[in-house]
């Protein structure tokens, strides 16, 4: 595959900045999902998302695509801030970003043919009629390695796999620059796993797509994505380069959730130390002060729990958000 | 052990080929397509005391349309040589104390009935769908307030709603649609809610939004097709609900007067009766717990029919 080589010179598709989106619950209870997130995603790349669940990967995500509503921050995508947007101007976002779901039997109507579904987009925006429309659908269909005889039949009767194929289709039908894969393989099984990833790499590479790739699959993380940004709590704890997060992991909580990734040789699975985390993840409902990790952290200093630290770029495209790299620079 | 089966099957390469994998037949589906209703269609069909229930509905209701035709008497004349007759050949169910046919009363009786109950029926899922829809759609303030109102409704005693509603409004049919469809909606609506706000948070609902779509494609195209079942089951039971309620109504006097009838006006008159000629109280009661029990029973199937955590 011969693509344009993304360096951090490339053009920044989407930032976003300062990110925040809480949930009410109860009457005193603030869930801070995401709590002021930044990153940026440069044209044509795949940056990953990877955290435990609950962390906030999938709010964080559909924030970005304007979805939820954010509590603070924004999100500009090629210079539009996408949670300003009303009307028409909204409508026309919807053609450049899309979103595939998690869970492949949720995100299909149960009551409406494979080929109104993938059509959904079509129709909405007007964009074909007749005989161009079902066209469109058949292409779309074989694109995504289902054929034509498809498209008159009802979810219920696809696999996992090929109903996330399906929603693939439907979010390429707009044919968008953006899109926001919500772990898009976590709900098949491996061997699926792999097609679905495959077929998102040949798309990216036949339309230049930029992706938002959120997942807890470390291993999958690292083929398809260009840079990695990890969360704990709704924060960014670490955001860079793949190689350069799983050769040299700088945040603790990093530095643990790549040890617990299962060695296949176990050879070198003796010899490495599985760095245990203790204790569970504490409630994202209002969260205390300070470093969210502290209470879990090997290394944490009295700092931590008072100061939240700031992610700052320890070494070229390489940034981190921890106390003990205070002294760098 | 392990060294026997090893030595006598002996594993080398010559006894492997490549068979390669066949793709073409991979993403094949042999079932044969068929629609969300043709589905719950064959699965009504399967189930026999359903559709069994649904003919003897289809009986009864022929029976009151042209069952007044085929006796040959009219309900309202009035025969003073012929009261109280026993069921025989020529007065199929007897007659009444006025030396009415009551055959042709069933029947007659019937019709005010049923109708009474589609039609209730009707205005109930429609108010039900309508505010139940706004409530769970726009969710928040909107709910909130519409929420209060169905809990102060569902609070008043059903009886004295329809009372007080008789006393200012007078009897008649109208007076009792009106009446019974005031006290009914707020179940359907809490129904219709609670599946709109569960529908709501579905991931092809956001997809849907994430598409761009409004808020009318949303509500026709996804959310109604999707609630369609469960409201078409609570018709079913919905329908001998009201019969039976309207029926209970007139027994005490408060529904349908004189010279109209219903099964439930004609099980109250049969009532004084009793002691001497108790089958002018059986055959209305027969009808109405006939007619109670095939509803029921056909939505049960219905029930069944239309689950989708029952697909497979």
């Amino acid at each position: 595959m011969e693509q344009a080589k993304i360096t951090a010179e490339t053009k920044d598709l989407i930032q976003v900045k300062n990110l925040k989106k809480y949930f009410k619950v109860g009457r005193k209870s603030i869930l801070k999902a995401v709590d002021g997130v930044s990153f940026n995603i440069r044209k044509g790349e795949t940056i990953g998302l990877v955290g435990e669940s609950g962390c906030g990967k999938t709010t964080c995500g559909r924030t970005v695509m304007g979805l939820y509503s954010a509590t603070g921050g924004e999100v500009v995508f090629d210079g539009i801030n996408v949670h300003k947007l009303k009307g028409k101007e909204k409508k026309d976002f919807t053609r450049r970003a899309q979103i595939i779901f998690q869970d492949p039997y949720a995100s299909l109507n149960p009551r409406m043919t494979v080929g109104d579904i993938i059509a959904s987009g079509i129709d909405i925006h007007n964009l074909y009629t007749g005989k161009e429309r079902m066209d469109r659908i058949y292409e779309l269909l074989n694109l995504v390695g289902l054929n034509k005889e498809h498209a008159s039949r009802f979810p219920h009767e696809f696999s996992g796999g090929q109903r996330q194929r399906i929603g693939i289709a439907r979010a390429l039908a707009m044919e968008p620059e953006f899109i926001v894969c919500d772990e898009p393989i976590s709900a098949l099984d491996v061997s699926i796993q792999a097609q679905i990833v495959n077929l998102l790499i040949r798309l990216q590479y036949e339309y230049g797509l930029t992706y938002l790739f959120i997942a807890h699959d470390l291993s999958m993380v690292k083929h398809i994505s260009d840079r990695v940004g990890v969360m704990y709590l709704g924060h960014i704890v670490e955001l860079t380069s793949s190689d350069g997060l799983y050769k040299k992991p700088l945040h603790p909580y990093t530095q643990a959730l790549l040890s617990a990734i299962p060695e296949p040789d176990p050879n070198t699975a003796r010899s490495t130390k599985r760095i245990e985390l203790e204790g569970e993840v504490p409630s994202p409902i209002n969260p205390k002060s300070g470093c969210r990790f502290a209470s879990r952290c090997r290394y944490a200093k009295p700092e931590c729990y008072e100061i939240t630290p700031e992610l700052k770029e320890i070494e070229n495209d390489h940034f981190t958000a921890c106390h003990l790299f205070n002294d760098v620079k | 052990m392990t060294g026997n089966i090893n030595s006598s099957i002996e594993l080398n390469q010559e006894k492997f080929r490549i068979v390669g994998c066949e793709n073409l037949d991979a993403e094949k589906i042999n079932r044969k397509s068929i629609t969300f209703w043709q589905d719950v269609w064959r699965r009504f069909k399967s189930n026999k005391v359903a559709v069994g229930a649904a003919l003897l509905l289809l009986i009864i209701t022929l029976l009151c349309i042209f069952g007044p035709y085929i006796s040959g008497y009219e309900y309202e004349v009035i025969d003073k040589n012929n009261r109280n007759v026993s069921p025989n050949t020529t007065y199929w169910f007897g007659t009444d104390d006025m030396g009415r046919d009551l055959f042709s009363r069933v029947c007659i009786g019937g019709r005010i009935s049923i109708i009474i109950g589609i039609v209730c029926t009707f205005i109930m899922i429609t108010i039900g769908i309508l505010i139940g829809g706004i409530a769970g759609y726009f969710g928040g303030l909107i709910d909130d307030i519409l929420m209060r109102i169905i809990e102060i409704i569902g609070s008043i005693p059903r009886l004295i709603i329809i009372i007080l509603i008789q006393i200012l409004l007078g009897r008649g049919i109208f007076q009792l649609v009106f009446a019974l469809t005031i006290v009914s909606w707020t179940a359907t609506a809490r129904l219709v809610r609670g599946q709109i706000l569960q529908l709501k948070e579905m991931e092809f609902i956001l997809a849907e939004h994430s598409l761009g779509a409004s808020p009318s494609r949303i509500i026709f195209k996804h959310l109604i097709p999707n609630v369609l079942g469960v409201i078409i089951v609570r018709m079913t039971f919905a329908v001998p609900e009201f019969i039976f309620e309207e029926a209970f109504l007139s027994f005490v006097g408060l529904g349908i007067q004189p010279p109209q009838t219903s099964w439930g006006a004609l099980a109250a008159t049969a009532q004084g009766n009793l002691m001497f000629y108790p089958y002018q109280l059986f055959f209305p009661c027969l009808f109405i717990s006939l007619t109670m029990l095939s509803f029921n029973l056909m939505g049960d199937g219905l029930n069944d029919a239309l689950d989708p955590k029952l697909r497979q």
